[in-house]
């Protein structure tokens, strides 16, 4: 079976939260990920790809998340033991 | 007393408190809408005159006359507008913390907070202009503009010159005096001259098509004229001969940014002061005869008007039509911001 990899918090889920609780952190990881997310689109701009960076495509620590990998919410491990996958 | 939920953009906490008398640091979260009697009118007769009463007269005096004397708008406020007053109060806040020392990473911070606050208030209906768009911009033009070099006026008062609002005799009319009244977005230093700075989304590309759309036009020669009686009348701001313009595209996952300096010679300033008269006096006239002819010409541009809902029935059926979908605020030009 393969690995599921772990959940990477994405910019969308950031802003996804209130901003009433947003505490310092939280701001400078959502600053953080936007400037993540200008850079690859200034990258996509540079080269003529007209490909979209979204905010789910960019994680919390201004990693790109690549297209096909799968990630899951929660934050737990999910028990996939004696599912049929 | 009024209260409404404010941010106070330096101590970064919410509080209440009323919107007629509040001031930076804090920051309205809510537009305070008032009903009541509208000071830029006199005997009917509307004497205070700002580019939106002006430009709203000119497109349709019909239009001018539900918008301006009546004051009705429609209930939820359109996005591009809503999403425009909360981009220009991020920018305002941002110039203002920086003017008060508190240091750009910090003062970016609130912004980004504000940002979120006040984006979770945008109406629905345009997915690129909702709150994740309204950060984005907010951090990628403070980005870009990080070092900007357009350094905004401090005064005298150690305030930033951000949303000047001004009230200046400009001439009589038929034995009235006349009053040329708005709010700039920011006076900045720039290239060894001071220039009236404004900020305009589109969503569509910031090209020469783009900045074409701003000359001519009815508010920046008003803001240019104000600069040259401001700079008379106080000494503190130099006289200026054009308006920067920051262009902000809001895309679904994208901004772009461009600035352009659209110039205004004292020739062509004269002549947007003759037109001022023919205007002024023309909506003044209708104020006086209570007669507010429709201009059909205008109906279809930018998109429609709104007004079109109403002025496609019956006349006696308009007021019934309006009193079910619209609500009626007070646009005073004299209340300054």
């Amino acid at each position: 079976m393969p690995e599921v990899p772990e959940y990477t918090q994405t910019l969308n889920d950031l802003l996804s939260t209130a901003a009433n609780d947003w505490a310092p952190k939280d701001r400078l990881a959502i600053v953080t990920a936007l400037r993540a997310q200008r850079e690859l689109w200034n990258r996509e701009q540079t080269i003529g790809s007209r490909k979209r960076v979204t905010s789910n495509q960019v994680g919390a620590n201004g990693k790109k998340i690549e297209a096909g990998v799968a990630v899951r919410k929660g934050g737990k491990k999910l028990n996939l033991a004696g599912l049929k996958l | 007393m009024t209260s409404i939920l404010h941010y106070n953009a330096i101590e970064d906490t919410i509080v209440e408190a009323d919107p007629t008398t509040s001031s930076f640091p804090l920051i309205p979260l809510s537009r305070h809408e008032h009903n009541n009697e509208n000071g830029s009118f006199k005997d009917g007769v509307q004497f205070a005159w700002d580019s939106t009463s002006l430009g709203t007269f000119k497109t349709c005096p019909r239009k001018y006359y539900y918008e301006i004397v009546m004051g009705y708008q429609h209930k939820v406020l359109p996005p591009a507008l809503a999403f425009g007053i909360a981009i220009h109060l991020l920018f305002q806040t941002w110039h203002q913390l920086l003017a008060a020392d508190v240091d750009k990473e910090t003062a970016l911070l609130n912004c980004v907070r504000l940002a979120g606050l006040l984006g979770e208030k945008l109406p629905a209906g345009d997915t690129a202009r909702r709150k994740e768009q309204l950060i984005r911009a907010c951090v990628w033009y403070l980005d870009q503009f990080w070092d900007d070099p357009a350094k905004t006026v401090i005064l005298s008062t150690g305030k930033a010159a951000v949303e000047y609002s001004f009230t200046l005799p400009l001439f009589e009319q038929d034995g009235i005096e006349i009053f040329l009244c708005g709010h700039i977005d920011r006076f900045a230093k720039w290239g060894g001259r001071v220039l009236a700075a404004d900020y305009k989304t589109s969503k569509y590309q910031l090209d020469q098509k783009f900045f074409g759309k701003f000359k001519p036009v009815t508010q920046f020669p008003i803001y240019v004229i104000a600069a040259h009686l401001i700079a008379a009348e106080t000494q503190e701001l130099a006289s200026t001969d054009g308006i920067l313009l920051d262009g902000i595209q809001v895309g679904v996952n994208f901004n772009r940014y461009n600035r352009h300096v659209i110039p205004f010679s004292p020739e062509e300033i004269n002549e947007y002061i003759e037109g001022l008269h023919y205007w002024i006096g023309r909506g003044m006239d209708c104020c006086k005869t209570g007669t507010f002819p429709m201009n059909e010409e205008s109906c279809g541009n930018y998109g429609g008007c709104d007004f079109r809902e109403i002025c496609n029935k019956p006349p006696a059926r308009r007021e019934a039509y309006l009193k079910s979908g619209w609500i009626q605020r007070t646009w005073d030009p004299l209340q300054s911001r």
